[in-house]
């Protein structure tokens, strides 16, 4: 387990690693936390030319909040994700997630930049940028772009990033009165990568008492993607009403929903299952369980 | 000091991160030695092209079957007990075919693992791939590949046993209650991978191997005949060791390749494996199918009991010790427990293109008591019995005068009636029923199991010596009466983790009369200790601490005839106590330090002109009984979530009698790491092949072993029989090994347990590990 031979770069500036990333493009993988590359490297499953460091680039790092939307540099760490205030006032479903992020060893090192560029399908950030509608930033030399979560999960760890861009950091609408959120993740053991697990965010409709509900399932499929279906039943129903009806309805519309998108019919099943726990938690504003930290 | 919870004498330093372990070591010159592996689980090898690989920077060498077999020898893991095993043989790298996948190809030697791996990347082999048996089902197919010409049907090895009358017990029984178990494929996982350091010195002829194992003295044999050396020129030493659980009691083909290699090269070589290559390469075992019976009348009488067992080895039988073990737990302890008018037992070991089976923490018995104890809890429902009163209705009365098992085990008197009672005591049922309503009302299933479990320890030579194993049985300890007053030694007990050097050295210190400060043991390398069997089958503390007594009551006896001399006393008279000599009227003002002192730089003023000798051995193994047994019965609880099929285990709990407790520190740590695998493997660890062959579970992300938060609360109470608290400290006193109990019993109390849970939804299950996907099948068959 020791990678095969690759060039390495340290980047001192996102300029940088812009200017290397142009040079060597599909080439070169990006280092941050480390807490996926390099088990990828030592198992010889990624084969870089090219190691690009990031990790200790300065300017983003940043969690910074204005009047409507809360900005995430890309190296800001899980564990800050978890703890951070600002995070827990303005995106709070991101704090819940990021509890549920692997271990707190790999929470300590790894980065919100490195899980959502990765596109793993069984992480759980990829599901919160989709219920949350992140706009992700993506730098390359040619300029910067912005580019909306569901246009950005691709496949399985693949992503819209070209080769030359490097995801500097998201943007998501804050949290405001009226909103709510559930997450339910349901795994072997803490910290394993999830069977299935759901996001839900309701955002309240300004002006109405109506809500929109966006559902994100991960863990079920090949890519972590939005259940319509299930989104549905919950927009068109106060959470007051959300009854065992209507979540036994919003279990078999989630496994509609992936039917073509679920690895198998027991990953569709538990993926209706977490989408049916999280609205009631949503509903009843329930507390997740406290796992230790 | 014998029942007092010291900490194990090494914690300290491991845990402040100061271990030595195999890689640790600093040997001037080593090499690093790395494998290229089969991808294949079974193929000819056609043509292997090693020149870009020889001519990679910073490699030494490149060796191939061929080129091994110059210095080492193949092997068949035969067993003269069973002469009709088929055992075919084995080479230390394949030849012209591999048979399971991470078998090793080709063994690379360089200056560093990684320019090994770059190399490995250079080697161009040709394969053929053949037709794999990737199951039990395929190894037995009408139709199925044959892995071994000498055996056809891809049976190694059946055994039997079968008393009289059992199927008329059986046409005439009541009841008969039947199920078929599946158990997982496990590994033991230690938390320090296998590794060694093999060093030949041409000028004496002689090897060195640092290794990371439990039994030096049978590697020394093993090296010595594979490698056609003198054994008394073969030495093994164990640094600190990260774990062994049977693991690193084999004997590996790829270890042996890297002690010819360092024989070719004349030079050190280390090979230290990697996880990934770690998990196709360590001993794997369970892999069982059983299909059992048991007997009963209306009454809850239980009659006869019938196992049917097909174990799923490797390719090959495990040199040297077999892979007979497995089955013969089976034929011993099905049924045990209980007081069976018959029984028969049949263990099939079939040979298969998955990794190689062996020896892990356990070995066949838990299969028969998972076997066993659900068919107990089987019954119990269909009778519509209590699961308590039903085992303590049929439990078994073993010792002196009486009968041996339905299947013919002679056992020791066994406890097991104050077991269940004190682990009822502790978790009185009707507290566990209240807890099972209360969780069935929140929405869960929830259920409770037990299992009764017997663990055969501190085996005597009955199986390895008269099946021509050179397996040792015995344990050694040579002790020394230091010039500070303090006892050094060398024992041949072998640490990794579990503390058995404390436990011995409790022994010797109470034995000679110290405190345990005042005892250092060396243990682990074969030039100072005896040749002694190390760590395997609960044998450890029950013989190595044996032996520790032998030797410390015979140098007691030398420091007290000294003593006596100077004292002008008889020694009768006399004791050591705290280091002092004492008599009836207390301290005689001499202590061991002036004696000691005496004794090593003044023996002129000694009396009587005797010489000291003031040093002591002793070697133990049972003669007396083939094995040394304890018992006890565990106590699960789960809760089921019906909608996920995830299993949560609440509470674990074990009354346990295991004779004298040492250390109840270290027996109550041997417990609960023992119960943690037992449920890992009820509930997440399995290694899976697809029918292929190909290894699907190949890292510990999917190979899943519990965590500590994943662990329920595991509460240990020993049993005590009256009398054995104060043991004579001119006898032997009777210890039985606990190294594996916890194992033995766990998964059994887990999987009744889940049952106990599916019960009101007409569900069973009984297959582990008990995953969420099967526990939703069988709550939905339809699904």
């Amino acid at each position: 387990m020791t990678p095969a031979p690759f060039e390495y770069i340290r980047a001192e500036t996102v300029e940088e690693a812009l200017a290397a990333l142009a040079e060597y493009g599909d080439e070169a993988a990006i280092l941050a936390g480390g807490q996926s590359l390099v088990p990828m490297l030592a198992m010889r499953l990624a084969r870089p030319a090219v190691v690009i460091d990031i990790g200790s680039l300065a300017g983003l790092d940043h969690v910074a909040r204005d009047d409507r939307a809360v900005s995430v540099g890309a190296l800001v760490r899980h564990r800050r994700m978890e703890l951070d205030a600002e995070i827990a006032r303005a995106l709070p479903v991101f704090a819940e997630a990021a509890r549920f992020v692997a271990t707190p060893a790999i929470r300590n090192a790894g980065t919100v930049g490195g899980a959502l560029a990765l596109g793993d399908p069984a992480a759980e950030y990829p599901a919160v940028a989709l219920a949350l509608e992140a706009r992700l930033r993506l730098a390359s030399t040619r300029g910067e772009r912005c580019v909306d979560a569901a246009d950005f999960f691709i496949g399985a760890m693949e992503t819209a990033a070209a080769p030359d861009e490097l995801l500097i950091g998201i943007e998501i609408d804050a949290a405001a009165p009226g909103d709510g959120f559930g997450f339910y993740e349901i795994a072997e053991r803490r910290g394993d990568y999830a069977l299935a697990g759901a996001v839900i965010v309701r955002r309240a409709e300004t002006g109405t008492a109506g809500a929109r509900v966006r559902v994100a399932i991960f863990g079920a499929g090949e890519v972590a993607c939005l259940a319509e279906g299930a989104a549905a039943i919950l927009s068109d129903a106060p959470a007051p009403a959300w009854d065992a009806g209507l979540l036994q309805a919003v279990k078999d519309a989630t496994r509609d929903d992936l039917r073509d998108l679920a690895l198998d019919a027991f990953h569709a099943r538990l993926a209706g299952v977490a989408v049916a726990r999280a609205a009631r938690q949503l509903a009843e504003g329930e507390p997740n369980e406290r796992r230790a930290a | 000091m014998t029942g007092h919870p010291a900490p194990g004498l090494r914690w300290r330093r491991l845990l402040a991160g100061r271990g030595r372990y195999l890689a640790d070591l600093a040997v001037k010159g080593a090499r690093e030695a790395v494998f290229l592996r089969s991808p294949h689980a079974h193929a000819d090898i056609l043509s292997i092209n090693v020149t870009a690989a020889r001519d990679a920077p910073g490699i030494d060498a490149v060796f191939l079957h061929d080129d091994l077999s110059k210095v080492l020898k193949p092997w068949r893991g035969t067993h003269g007990l069973f002469p009709g095993m088929a055992a075919p043989e084995q080479s230390a790298l394949a030849g012209k075919r591999v048979r399971h996948v991470g078998e090793p190809v080709a063994i690379v030697i360089g200056e560093s693992r990684s320019a090994c791996e770059d190399a490995l990347e250079l080697i161009d082999v040709d394969y053929e791939p053949l037709p794999a048996v990737g199951d039990i089902e395929a190894a037995l197919a009408e139709d199925g590949v044959p892995i071994h010409a000498e055996a056809p049907g891809n049976v190694c090895l059946e055994a039997e046993k079968r008393s009289a009358g059992v199927d008329a017990a059986f046409a005439a029984a009541e009841l008969v209650v039947e199920a078929e178990f599946c158990f997982g494929r496990h590994t033991g996982i230690p938390l320090e991978p296998r590794g060694l350091i093999a060093e030949y010195e041409p000028g004496e002829g002689s090897l060195t191997v640092h290794h990371s194992h439990q039994c030096p003295a049978a590697m020394q044999e093993a090296f010595a005949e594979l490698l056609g050396l003198d054994a008394h020129r073969v030495r093994i030493v164990c640094p600190d060791v990260g774990g062994g659980f049977g693991i690193k009691q084999q004997v590996y083909a790829d270890e042996m390749a890297v002690a010819a290699a360092a024989r070719l090269l004349a030079r050190p070589v280390r090979f230290v494996a990697d996880r990934l290559e770690s998990m196709a390469s360590d001993i794997q075992a369970r892999h069982h199918r059983v299909r059992g019976r048991l007997a009963l009348d209306r009454a809850g009488r239980m009659l006869a009991m019938d196992a049917d067992d097909i174990h799923a080895i490797g390719p090959y039988s495990q040199y040297p010790r077999s892979s007979a073990g497995e089955g013969r737990a089976v034929l011993s302890l099905t049924g045990a427990p209980y007081a069976l008018d018959e029984a028969a037992a049949r263990s099939r070991a079939v040979f298969t293109n998955m990794g190689m089976s062996g020896h892990y923490r356990g070995v066949g018995h838990p299969i028969a008591t998972a076997v066993t104890e659900g068919l107990v809890d089987l019954a119990a429902r269909q009778l519509g019995a209590d699961p308590w009163d039903l085992r303590r209705r049929n439990f078994a009365t073993y010792g002196k005068d009486c009968a041996p098992s339905a299947l013919g085990v002679s056992f020791e008197h066994l406890p097991f009636a104050a077991c269940i009672d004190v682990l009822e005591a502790h978790h009185p049922r009707d507290a566990l029923h209240a807890w099972r309503g209360a969780a069935r009302e929140r929405g869960l299933l929830a259920g409770y199991g037990l299992a009764v479990f017997i663990e055969m320890t501190a085996r005597g030579p009955a199986f390895y010596g008269d099946g021509n194993v050179r397996i040792s049985t015995r344990d050694y300890c040579t002790l020394r009466l230091e010039p500070n007053g303090s006892i050094a030694g060398h024992a041949s007990v072998t640490e990794q983790g579990q503390g058995v050097e404390t436990g011995v050295a409790q022994i010797v210190a109470e034995t000679v009369g110290v405190p345990l400060d005042k005892v250092r043991l060396v243990t682990g390398d074969t030039d100072s200790a005896g040749h002694g069997g190390g760590t395997w089958g609960s044998r450890s503390l029950a013989i190595g601490g044996s032996a520790g007594a032998e030797a410390a009551r015979t140098l007691r006896a030398e420091i007290v005839e000294i003593a006596a001399g100077l004292l002008q006393r008889v020694p009768a008279e006399l004791d050591i106590q705290d280091g002092e000599i004492v008599d009836q009227n207390g301290p005689s003002g001499l202590g061991l330090a002036e004696i000691a002192t005496l004794a090593h730089f003044r023996p002129h003023e000694l009396p009587g002109g005797c010489q000291p000798r003031l040093v002591a051995s002793a070697s133990f193994g049972p003669l007396d009984a083939p094995f040394r047994a304890g018992c006890g019965v565990q106590l699960s609880c789960v809760e089921v979530d019906p909608e996920t099929g995830l299993v949560r285990p609440v509470r674990h709990a074990v009354a346990h009698y295991c004779g004298l407790v040492v250390n109840p520190l270290l027996v109550d740590g041997q417990f609960k790491g023992g119960v943690a695998q037992g449920l890992g493997a009820a509930l997440t660890e399995e290694l899976l092949y697809d029918s292929e062959g190909q290894l699907l579970t190949g890292s510990l992300a999917e190979y899943r072993v519990p965590m500590a938060v994943e662990t329920p609360d595991i509460t240990v109470h020993h049993v005590h029989l009256p009398g054995e608290d104060n043991p004579d400290r001119e006898a032997l006193p009777r210890y039985a090994g606990v190294g594996e109990a916890g194992t033995v019993g766990a998964s059994a109390a887990l999987l009744n347990a889940v049952n106990d849970a599916l019960a009101p939804e007409s569900a069973a299950l009984w297959r582990i590990p008990a995953s969420p996907q099967r526990v939703l099948a069988a709550l939905d068959p339809e699904e």
